[in-house]
């Protein structure tokens, strides 16, 4: 299988090599050139020929590309990145898509400040957060391509990372944690699952790790991509005695 | 009443200024030059300032949504309703302007079959031409910033202005539902459909006529 990452030099983008590294072929890009054994493109996100001709002969695009506080870039990466990959995705016939995201890009602050057991498939309220709607809006694009055409749509939600033996940083006792690691081996399921047996064309997941605060749920993520945080961040919550 | 009116070049506009300036001071805007007797000024919608100096001192602003003809393509598109739209509402929060009254469009249901009763409540269904998708990217934008009721919206799904399609809507039918939302208080998100009263038209107007006195 070949699979082009749009963002791959990013921060989640080199742990996701990692784990796809000798299970696929790998087509990196990013927006300055970098160093990697992997074929490497330099590619901007909001610019629509360089994602198609990086999108060429593939089989699958994962999109980790991401910028946050600068508006027009935001929108430029955030949305308009999302609206370049699929169309590219439609004019190549590729058939699955990985979209990446904040959980706030479909979770936001209207659920989060209110409700518990917050699950994936809820109705997206981004807020008005930039990094958040921007995002939002992207995965709507992602969505509303899905009902028009024969591309599959896998979007992941993240939010806070740390590192499996590095448990020293502050705030970690926050529900929608997970580990570099156990983020990343989530990608190989999201390549090979049948897309046939996925409920439809577009369907969310929420990345964490296994977390008793019970605030979102990452059950639809285990049951339906086989995948399972190995990682037990229990010390991230429990007192120190 | 102070309102500005975003896309200062489109026919509607200017149907709008003539109608609106009885009764209200108008600022007329868009990101090219517009020539008009009415104040105008151009502005690209950033969000570098020149948005929220647009907007300091509007009871409300009309957002047509519509790029200047020499503009469109289809990113373009997605930006102007997305970036454009965010920075307006943006700036209409930071400087306290309680109403914003955005022209989305019936073709997000261009889809759905025909035969349908399509109502508000129906789930918008746009498809991945540039235009429909990016006016309900333009809705999705604005409804988040109503939800936080940061900035009163009134979505106003427009059929085809001066078409004479089963979805036509008269310039004069559009002026009329501008002015009658600008002077009705409603909720902190509104969405009503908006046609002209044609033979078989295709999309049922109740809710407008009954929220807006049509």
């Amino acid at each position: 299988m070949k699979v082009v990452i749009y963002g791959s030099n990013g921060q989640l983008g080199p742990h996701v090599v990692k784990a796809l590294e000798g299970h696929v072929d790998l087509r990196l890009t990013d927006l300055e050139p970098f160093d990697t054994p992997h074929e490497m493109m330099s590619v901007d996100v909001s610019d629509p020929d360089a994602v198609k001709r990086a999108a060429e002969g593939m089989d699958a695009i994962i999109n980790l590309s991401v910028l946050r506080p600068h508006r027009q870039i935001a929108f430029d990466v955030n949305t308009m990145g999302c609206y370049n990959i699929m169309r590219a995705a439609v004019e190549h016939r590729i058939p699955r898509v990985i979209n990446t995201g904040p959980h706030f890009t479909v979770q936001g602050a209207p659920y989060e400040a209110l409700d518990y057991n917050i699950g994936p498939d809820v109705p997206p309220k981004p807020s008005t957060n930039l990094y958040a709607l921007s995002k939002g809006l992207g995965q709507e694009i992602c969505r509303i391509f899905t009902a028009q055409s024969d591309v599959y749509v896998l979007c992941y939600l993240f939010y806070i990372f740390c590192y499996h033996d590095d448990l020293s940083r502050p705030g970690l006792n926050r529900p929608f944690l997970v580990t570099w690691r156990d983020a990343s081996a989530a990608f190989l399921p999201g390549l090979t699952i049948d897309l046939k047996t996925l409920p439809s064309q577009c369907e969310v997941f929420n990345i964490f790790a296994n977390r008793p605060h019970q605030k979102f749920s990452n059950e639809k993520a285990k049951r339906i991509l086989g995948w399972q945080p190995k990682d037990d961040l229990a010390h991230t919550y429990i007192k120190k005695i | 009443m102070n309102v500005l009116i975003t896309s200062g070049k489109t026919a509607l506009s200017r149907a709008l200024v003539a109608d609106l300036s009885k009764e209200h001071k108008v600022v007329l805007t868009d990101l090219v030059e517009v020539e008009t007797d009415c104040d105008f000024v151009k502005c690209e919608l950033g969000h570098e300032g020149e948005t929220e100096a647009l907007v300091q001192g509007m009871d409300a602003i009309v957002h047509l949504a519509e790029l200047p003809e020499e503009l469109k393509n289809d990113e373009r598109e997605i930006d102007f309703q997305t970036r454009c739209t965010y920075n307006i509402m943006h700036a209409a929060k930071e400087k306290n302007v309680p109403h914003v009254i955005y022209i989305s469009s019936l073709s997000l249901f261009a889809s759905c079959d025909p035969n349908w009763n399509v109502t508000e409540v129906w789930a918008p269904r746009p498809t991945t031409e540039s235009t429909p998708m990016a006016r309900y990217l333009g809705e999705f934008t604005c409804r988040e910033f109503a939800r936080e009721h940061s900035v009163r919206v009134t979505c106003l799904r427009f059929g085809d202005i001066d078409s004479d399609g089963d979805a036509a809507l008269t310039t004069e039918d559009a002026v009329n539902a501008i002015g009658k939302a600008l002077a009705t208080n409603g909720p902190m998100w509104q969405v009503l459909h908006v046609q002209s009263d044609v033979a078989n038209a295709r999309f049922p107007t109740n809710q407008a006529k009954q929220v807006l006195g049509l």
